[in-house]
């Protein structure tokens, strides 16, 4: 009885106040169902300048487990199963809920995602809530007159088959990026970043061998103040002249079950596009068969095909990944899921190989 | 009504119309019908398969005219839309159900109508699934083997030498308690059987 005056008094005190405890089973939501934390924006280095803030905020992603039993009756037979499944689900988190720390706060602190820089030096800054933790993020505090802070996100050499890359990373705000690469003719003096720093820049026409990309972050009042990070890709084009071998008729295999594609030269310059059925075991509900299958085929073998099969509201969609070799094999993997109103949604991921059919 | 009162009256006094087979010789009955099997088996069964569909079966009989040993067989297959909740897949079904009746025939021999009594071997399976899309884990069969008894009755007036047509009503009933796989009691296999044949009667 003693409890009951309080309770009337928090109840009433929500009610003036128009507010509701938080729900700890709401997604994202600070609550024991909350897995991950996860700091934005997420560079591996945040490059600052003394006296500099930055907003840093949270993400969280929750666990929503649900349940569904389907039945398929006959007269004698009968046939139902529960299908769980576990959505996750990501949404923001508040940042005032969390406990932040800096690892040296000489060179930065930081207050409810607010990071406020010094001086020089570096401070990791970490998120806590509850007992999930978020992976830190380095800042990287530069002074006014030296060369301003410039990381570029890994892998800074990688292999790479197509024309094509694109460069992120994270620069001091202030400071003027310029990237290059000889080959491809790019040569862009102004790359643009948002303000905190963050950046994308997709190079194309890239020829083939080894190349060098060079970022360069300058002082916006003194340019030989300036520092230089590289990153190394090599252009591989493997299938050549002989690609036109990979063309015909396909057997492939996963999860011992098999499924037919051809592969014909398309009208288009350097391209071959991919055609055919696969079937594919879906976690507790069984296998789904006949789910079309079409993309294309790059010069360099690699693939970019998609998996879609819809039939009154049952939809699946995915993706299909790898490469073909013009000795008459192939592998990688796929993805897929699969919906239908009233089913928790239903995903598959597996391996697959291929031989070309004689 | 009153006409088929008649219509037994007038097969149970032999008549020109209705002229009989030897008696006290020794017959082979062959025959066959086609009908309607109005299937015992529940409310379900007609939402998942319906039974409009026609049923064959086969007769085979010795005996002296008078009384003969039977056997019939019948088998009754149907496929239908099995019922799937919760999901907008389409259910596909498939019944099939092979009857042997064994018994004796009392009267062909000394009056145009007859009656049978039998013993029946019911031996049914079902299979479901579903298509667009086929999910496995949907799919299932069981079988029922199931016994009863049948009683049937019909008119076989004479049409040309050893032929006769037969009109008959068969209607058979479980004597067997069966159980399905999920631990619930099986339906009944048996049911009202209304169907229209020709028998032959070979002797010396």
């Amino acid at each position: 009885m003693k409890t009951l005056p309080l309770f009337l008094i928090a109840s009433v005190c929500s009610w003036v106040c128009g507010c509701t405890p938080l729900n700890q089973n709401q997604p994202g939501s600070p609550g024991n169902n909350v897995v991950a934390l996860e700091i934005l924006p997420h560079p591996d280095t945040l490059n600052m300048g003394t006296n500099d803030s930055q907003i840093l905020t949270l993400r969280g992603t929750s666990i929503d487990t649900s349940s569904q039993t389907i039945t398929n009756s006959g007269v004698i037979t009968d046939v139902g199963f529960t299908v769980t499944t576990t959505d996750t689900t990501t949404t923001p988190y508040p940042s005032d809920q969390a406990r932040w720390t800096s690892s040296n706060t000489s060179a930065a602190t930081v207050s409810n995602g607010v990071v406020t820089a010094h001086s020089t030096g570096y401070a990791n800054i970490t998120a806590t809530a509850g007992s999930v933790s978020a992976p830190p993020v380095l800042v990287s505090v530069q002074g006014v007159n030296t060369a301003p802070g410039l990381s570029l996100d890994p892998p800074l050499v990688s292999v790479i088959f197509r024309d094509t890359v694109t460069v992120t990373g994270n620069v001091q705000p202030q400071a003027t990026l310029i990237i290059t690469e000889s080959s491809s003719h790019h040569n862009d003096t102004a790359v643009s970043h948002n303000l905190n720093g963050n950046f994308s820049e997709t190079i194309i026409g890239l020829s083939t061998g080894f190349r060098t990309i060079v970022a360069t972050a300058q002082n916006p009042h003194q340019a030989s103040l300036a520092t230089t990070r590289y990153k190394y890709v090599y252009y591989y084009e493997y299938l050549s002249d002989s690609a036109d071998n990979i063309c015909g008729n396909w057997l492939g295999t996963t999860l011992g079950e098999n499924f037919n594609f051809t592969i014909t030269k398309s009208i288009i310059y350097s391209r071959y596009d991919i055609n055919g059925h696969i079937d594919i075991q879906f976690q507790g509900i069984g296998v789904v068969r006949d789910i079309v299958l079409t993309g294309i085929v790059s010069r360099d073998g690699t693939i970019d095909a998609s998996l879609s099969q819809s039939y009154q509201g049952f939809t699946i969609s995915g993706f299909l990944k790898g490469y073909f070799k013009t000795t008459g094999t192939g592998e990688g993997s796929y993805g897929s899921s699969a919906k239908k109103s009233g089913w928790p949604t239903l995903s598959a991921t597996a391996d697959w190989t291929a031989v070309k059919q004689p | 009504m009153k006409k088929f009162l008649l219509i037994i009256l007038l097969c149970s006094a032999s008549s020109p119309l209705f002229s009989q087979n030897s008696a006290g010789v020794f017959t082979i009955l062959l025959g066959g019908s086609a009908g309607k099997f109005n299937i015992d088996a529940g409310g379900n069964f007609n939402s998942v398969y319906s039974n409009n569909k026609p049923v064959y079966t086969g007769v085979f009989g010795l005996g002296n005219g008078a009384l003969f040993l039977i056997g019939k067989y019948r088998v009754f297959n149907t496929s239908g839309q099995s019922t799937v909740t919760n999901s907008t897949a389409t259910g596909s079904a498939e019944w099939k159900q092979n009857i042997l009746l064994t018994g004796l025939r009392f009267g062909p021999g000394t009056s145009a109508v007859y009656l049978d009594a039998l013993y029946v071997f019911n031996h049914a399976e079902e299979k479901i699934g579903t298509t667009n899309p086929a999910v496995d884990a949907l799919s299932a069969d069981q079988k029922i083997d199931q016994n009863g008894f049948a009683f049937a009755f019909g008119l076989s007036p004479k049409l040309a030498g050893p032929l006769d047509l037969d009109l008959e009503v068969e209607y058979s009933a479980k004597i067997q308690k069966t159980t399905l796989a999920n631990g619930t009691d099986a339906p009944s296999l048996g049911g009202l059987y209304l169907s229209a044949g020709l028998s032959f009667y070979f002797n010396n």
